[in-house]
């Protein structure tokens, strides 16, 4: 249950059509494999740019909407690590045809009758084009788009598998007559009114939470997964793709011989009419009328009206507000049959605990079918099939397939246990002949539960249950798939082959090094200090303008993002200590000392969803060569021990007996980055520590002073702000320029991406001068400017996406940067913007 | 607590085919108890730092369990176990490897459930969690039944994969013997007085045995001066071994654990997987479920360090009686049946194990296996019947159900006379 408030939905990470659906009408499904991870990457990186996310889409409603998903053949195609691979749920990894006895796929449905391409371990990805407006354009648009995909498609290499077309039928009714798609769980931070959601126990509804069907956020248990698959799986959501065959004939001639039967047991005055009697035996094996009115909501409507619902304003708002206890009391079904398909997939609180929903708010679907083939015609007794394949493309979406679609399919629709209804199966989608225990077809001698019959039955008060006669089945399954959609940052990580490797546990080390910073933030600037700083290099020297000079003639490889072309760009940059408290420090101590650049008039969106539009890109750089821990617990393990002081620093170095426990690196990095004695931030050398993405290369970053002039030896200051006064000697009269280098990973075990605490040799691959950093010479000391560098927010991730920070350290600076960044401002009482052009103050 | 990849691949494979037998499913949890354990929060006892001693606390809980019932109705409500059993293993009779004493006792649950293993434990940890909790919270390791994904990592990590797992009606769950059970009884008095009802008053009796209301909500909470009486007469309530405690009412939960012989383990374990469908259960009709299982390599679970003297060949069984004989003489009788009707495979299995007596003696193979049961400390029943008696109550459901179908649309009169000819059901 989650309590109100609104979780912290990353839309714009999420693929559209999950949380909310699309207004679709015309749906294509494509499934394609690819040779090699190459042309898988190809291909997705073709795709990337069409993908929807789930953002509003404001004024015009764009006419086509694409998403896509992977099997897991397709994952492993993509070369995707294999230890987190194995970690991913059983249900999605085992092949689909060994899922398909437990889902009652047998039989009729088995897969030696499903579609080629389907369920066969051949599918890799699948894409889906919505057409999401209905006029004339928008289907110009759809035929349009899939045209593209297509054609991106053969670019890559990759091979059509099964392609699927699916369009609504009028009214949004399904095959057999029902209007569909509509009894969704109520998501908190998605919709308005929790109708729908979980029901409590004092008759209100309380939202489902989201977790149960993104990944990344709090489930029904209040808890998020962080084991390594986390990475992979963030903001994604596991979907369940299912062609089901509907039988329309067959299906209208057993309802309606089950209609006569049933309408001899009723003592109606004036007796019901042939159809108003089809009518009730339909709502009362579905659980809902035609039009999608509860028959909870009222067992008998006036002749000619079992249609009144359909198009209405209720129907737009969709009845959701019933319960099978409480004031209608119906927990024996006299209303609503136990086994109706509604009250079978979700029980509301009929399976209840006692009205609650223990038993059922970890079980449930968002669902997104679409029908597909021609409509049949109207009934008329005596009909014979026209051969036509029509049925639904079902499609659901959940966080566990088999804690959720899972148990709905097996335990609620194939078997009647979880209800007393012994073996009874759902009157549309069960297989009634087949047994329950070896799915071989049965012949006799079924042993029937509590309320009776191996059919389905209507129960009713006063009088034994009535039992149907379910007969053949008329729902087959014509091909089934698992299929992961992830979020869109995975999507660019899979496009790139460069898949985050989040160690185990690090999402809660994250979770605690934000928390750490909060209540240090907290504790150093009680409620009622006047102005809130940063909680790392709070302390600045000068915020000085540059100009960021991006050479001509750089090697191609590197002529990637920001360093495309030659340009040259404004810029501030402002000069730091570590310190966490600005009036304390004194510039007499050693400290470690920063260099951050915010380069302005960055076109192309960002990587940060809520900055997507920003101008700015940061370059975030310190005055030691490496990081002083190697990830993110190590990192929460540091902070909680210095803080006990030296003897705290000697415990982290020495955490065991064992030699080959002791912290090395990582303590002599500390001492180097502390050791150092400065007496002119201009002219000391400048790294990024931690790697980023250069396009597909991984580069670390420098910042190199040119000697201007005769270099000062950096023997320290003897003033508390020693450093800013030798920055403003050196810049009233002369300038100071930077080179800007790259330093590229030429080898992954002695280069690693995810341990800053290795230096890169040099030597095997030294870096390289792709920009120019010129700081004129200015006055910086003024009020105004100060403030400006208050104001400015430094992150690594303000940063074109083909820059992507990189490694569990910049991982952690994300979420730090986020959460820091805003309270900061809101206790300020500053609005957080990224600046959009140069403007001296 | 993460599983490796080699035990997640084993998961399914577990969960669908070895612990399974029909609807039945089996679990078999070990987990070691630790010397001290932290009172859980919410116990009522304010302040985390109080810490009780392990096994001392673990069988208070069940001893207060036992004389009060506390939390059974619950279990029963829920309507997914037969037979549940649990036990506190401190030490293990000497049967030739030497007596073991542990110094570490071993918590032991085993359970026989319908339903998967995810819905099983879903439920469990939201409807009874404190109940849970009281169970277990002396054991090394567990994470508390809430948030329930660490708990079922708890579980997984800490079961057994049985050899060989049998049911005498595996297409029957125990939500259905139990509604069986019912039906038959209201059939039964229904049909002592059948024949002087009127007809309309018979059809509507007819009615209402064959559509029985939901159960209304029981009511709860007792004296807590009763329930410390309670306890406290359970406390004095005189209980002898072996086998400890291993009745409830006509039923009886044998355990046993016999060595098995340095080398013979694979061995054992490849006659066991032979036996398949042939239960030697099947030819003891008092048998409800039984499980054997080869215990030589304890699970890897973290903070477990279980090292015995020998490899074990646990064997379970829910057996239920007739008529309410004394233990020895049931448990006696079980035995028998066990190993002399077709006993061969019976005692194949057992003669891979120390000293077990070989030869035509029938009894002494008896006291043997009497003589390595561990005690019980909670036996939970779903249902009191016999296996004979629930088979009986299946079809008598499934006729009487026939019946009503066949007959629904007959006048009362015509109704009463069919089914006064169709008996005796």
């Amino acid at each position: 249950m989650v309590k109100p408030g609104c979780p912290d939905l990353q839309l714009s990470d999420i693929q559209g059509n999950i949380l909310r659906g699309y207004p679709s009408s015309r749906a294509t499904y494509i499934f394609y494999s690819f040779g090699t991870p190459e042309a898988g990457r190809a291909l997705l990186g073709a795709l990337l740019a069409r993908v929807r996310d789930a953002t509003d889409w404001g004024e015009r409603r764009p006419a086509t909407a694409v998403n896509v998903a992977f099997t897991f053949a397709g994952l492993d195609a993509l070369d995707v690590d294999p230890a987190t691979l194995a970690l991913l749920p059983d249900a999605f990894r085992v092949p689909m045809a060994e899922r398909a006895t437990m889902l009652d796929d047998r039989g009729p449905s088995a897969p030696g009758q499903w579609d080629a391409g389907l369920g066969d371990g051949t599918a890799h990805l699948l894409v889906t084009v919505n057409q999401t407006r209905k006029d004339v354009e928008a289907f110009e648009a759809f035929t349009a788009e899939v045209a593209q995909v297509k054609a991106a498609a053969t670019t890559a290499g990759a091979v059509l598998r099964h392609e699927q077309l699916a369009e609504a039928l009028e009214a949004r009714r399904e095959h057999f007559g029902w209007a569909d798609g509509f009894g969704q769980p109520a998501i908190a931070g998605v919709d308005t009114d929790a109708v729908g959601g979980s029901p409590q126990k004092d008759g209100s509804w309380a939202f489902a939470a989201p977790g149960e069907f993104v990944h990344g956020q709090p489930n029904e248990d209040g808890t998020t997964a962080s084991d390594p698959t986390a990475a992979l799986l963030r903001n994604g959501t596991f979907m369940v793709y299912r062609k089901l065959y509907q039988d329309v004939v067959a299906f209208r001639a057993r309802l309606h011989a089950d209609a006569v039967a049933y309408g001899a047991t009723l003592t109606d005055d004036p007796p019901l009419t042939d159809d108003q009697l089809y009518e009730l035996t339909a709502a009362k094996v579905v659980g809902r009328w035609r039009d999608g009115m509860p028959i909870e909501d009222g067992e008998r409507r006036p002749p000619g009206e079992e249609d009144a619902y359909l198009g209405s304003k209720a129907q737009k708002n969709p009845s959701n507000d019933f319960r099978y206890r409480g004031t209608t009391s119906d927990l024996d079904g006299h209303v609503c049959p136990i086994g109706a398909h509604i009250r079978r997939t979700n029980p509301r609180d009929a399976l209840g605990w006692e009205g609650g929903s223990e038993m059922t708010s970890t079980h449930r679907i968002i669902r997104r079918g679409m029908p597909y083939g021609k409509p049949f015609a109207d009934f008329t007794p005596g009909e014979t099939d026209d051969k036509i394949d029509r049925g639904l493309i079902f499609i659901c979406f959940n966080a566990s397939i088999e804690r959720q679609f899972e148990v709905v399919q097996r335990q609620w629709c194939n078997d009647g246990n979880a209800f007393a209804l012994g073996n009874q199966k759902d009157y549309i989608l069960g297989d009634r002949l087949l047994d329950p225990l070896t799915g071989l077809p049965t012949a006799t001698g079924e042993r029937d539960g509590r309320r009776g019959c191996p059919d389905f039955s209507i129960q009713s008060s006063g009088h034994a249950p009535f039992c149907l006669d379910q007969g053949t089945p008329v729902v087959m399954t014509r091909g089934s798939e698992y299929l992961l959609m992830p979020g869109l940052t995975v999507l660019q990580q899979l496009a790139s082959g460069r898949l985050d490797q989040m160690r185990r546990g690090e999402e809660a080390a994250i979770d605690e090094v934000v928390r750490l910073s909060e209540v240090g933030l907290a504790k150093t600037f009680p409620p009622g200090s006047p102005h809130v700083t940063r909680d790392q290099h709070a302390k600045a020297h000068g915020c000085v303008h540059a100009t960021f000079e991006v050479l001509d003639g750089l090697p191609d490889e590197l002529r990637v993002g920001l360093f495309d072309r030659p340009r040259t760009y404004d810029a501030w940059i402002r000069f730091s200590s570590r310190a966490s408290n600005r009036t304390a420090a004194s510039d007499k101590k050693n400290d470690v000392h920063g260099m951050a650049i915010k380069v302005l008039g960055v076109d192309g969106p960002k990587i940060l969803a809520n900055e997507r539009d920003a101008t700015t890109h940061d370059f975030v750089l310190a005055n030691s060569d490496t990081f002083f821990s190697r990830n993110a617990n190590e990192y929460v393990e540091l902070a909680t021990k210095i803080a006990r002081g030296t003897a705290g620093l000697v415990l982290f170095a020495i955490p065991s007996f064992d030699p080959r426990r002791w912290r090395v690196r990582q303590t002599l990095g500390i001492v180097r980055a502390v050791g150092h004695e400065v007496s002119n931030p201009l002219q000391i050398r400048y790294w990024s520590q931690t790697p980023f993405a250069l396009g597909p290369l991984a580069v670390k970053y420098s910042a190199r002073p040119q000697p201007n002039g005769a270099p000062a030896p950096q023997t320290g200051v003897d003033t508390d702000d020693g450093l800013e006064q030798a920055m403003a000697r050196q810049l009233a009269a002369g300038v100071a320029t930077f080179d800007f280098m790259v330093q590229r990973q030429t080898d992954p075990k002695a280069m690693p991406v995810e341990d800053p605490t290795v230096r890169w040799d040099e030597k095997a691959s030294p870096f390289v001068t792709v920009a120019t950093i010129h700081i004129p010479s200015q006055s910086f000391q003024s009020p105004a400017r100060k403030a400006l560098g208050e104001d400015l927010s430094f992150t690594p991730w303000h940063a074109l996406p083909a820059h992507e920070p990189l490694g569990g350290i910049n991982r952690v600076r994300r979420s730090v940067y986020e959460s820091v960044s805003s309270t900061r401002h809101d206790r300020n009482g500053v609005e957080r913007s990224e600046p959009t052009e140069f403007k001296d103050c | 607590m993460v599983l490796t990849a080699a035990e997640r691949a084993i998961w399914p494979v577990r969960d669908e085919e070895c612990n399974r037998a029909g609807r039945a499913r089996a679990m078999t949890v070990f987990t070691p108890v630790r010397g001290w354990a932290r009172l859980p929060s919410h116990a009522g006892v304010e302040g985390k730092g109080v810490r009780v001693p392990g096994w001392p606390a673990t069988e208070a809980v069940f001893l207060w369990v036992r004389a009060n019932r506390t939390g059974l109705a619950d279990i029963k409500k829920l309507s997914f176990i037969h037979f549940a059993r649990w036990g506190i293993i401190r030490s293990i009779p000497d049967l030739g490897q030497g007596a073991e004493h542990l110094r570490r006792p071993l918590f032991m649950f085993e359970s026989n459930y319908n339903g998967t293993f995810e819905q099983y434990i879903d439920a469990f940890s939201k409807v009874i969690g404190s109940g849970i909790q009281a169970f277990w919270f002396t054991s090394d390791g567990f994470p508390g039944p809430i948030p329930v994904q660490p708990f079922k990592e708890y579980i997984r990590a800490n079961e057994l994969v049985l050899d060989h797992y049998y049911c005498a009606y595996p297409v029957e769950s125990a939500t259905q013997v139990v509604a069986a059970l019912e039906l038959r009884s209201a059939n039964q008095s229904l049909l002592a007085k059948a024949k002087d009802l009127d007809p309309e008053a018979f059809a509507r009796a007819l009615d209402t045995v064959l559509s029985p209301a939901s159960p209304a909500a029981e009511l709860r909470g007792q004296d807590p001066l009763r329930q410390a009486w309670n306890a406290a007469r359970e406390l004095f309530r005189a209980a002898k071994g072996p086998g400890r405690r291993s009745r409830n009412g006509r039923s009886y939960y044998f355990t046993s654990l016999a060595p098995v012989l340095p080398g013979h383990e694979a061995e054992l374990k490849a006659d066991l997987g032979a036996l398949a469908a042939a239960s030697p259960f099947a030819a003891v009709p008092e048998v409800h479920l039984a499980r054997w299982l080869v215990i030589d390599d304890w699970p890897d679970a973290p903070g477990r360090r279980i090292k015995l003297r020998s490899s074990y060949l646990l064997c379970t069984a829910a057996v239920t009686a007739e008529e309410d004989t004394s233990s020895d003489d049931l448990l006696g009788s079980f035995l028998a049946k066990l190993l002399a009707a077709d006993g061969a495979a019976a005692i194949k299995v057992w003669s891979h194990c120390r000293n077990f007596p070989g030869g035509t003696n029938i009894e002494a193979k008896v006291d043997y296996l009497t003589s390595s049961q561990l005690d019980t400390v909670l036996f939970y029943l779903g249902y009191d019947a016999t296996p004979a008696e629930v088979d009986d109550a299946a079809t008598h459901r499934d006729r009487l159900h026939s019946f009503a179908r066949a007959n629904g649309a007959l006048d009362p009169a015509a109704l009463q006379k069919a089914y006064l000819e169709a008996s005796p059901w």
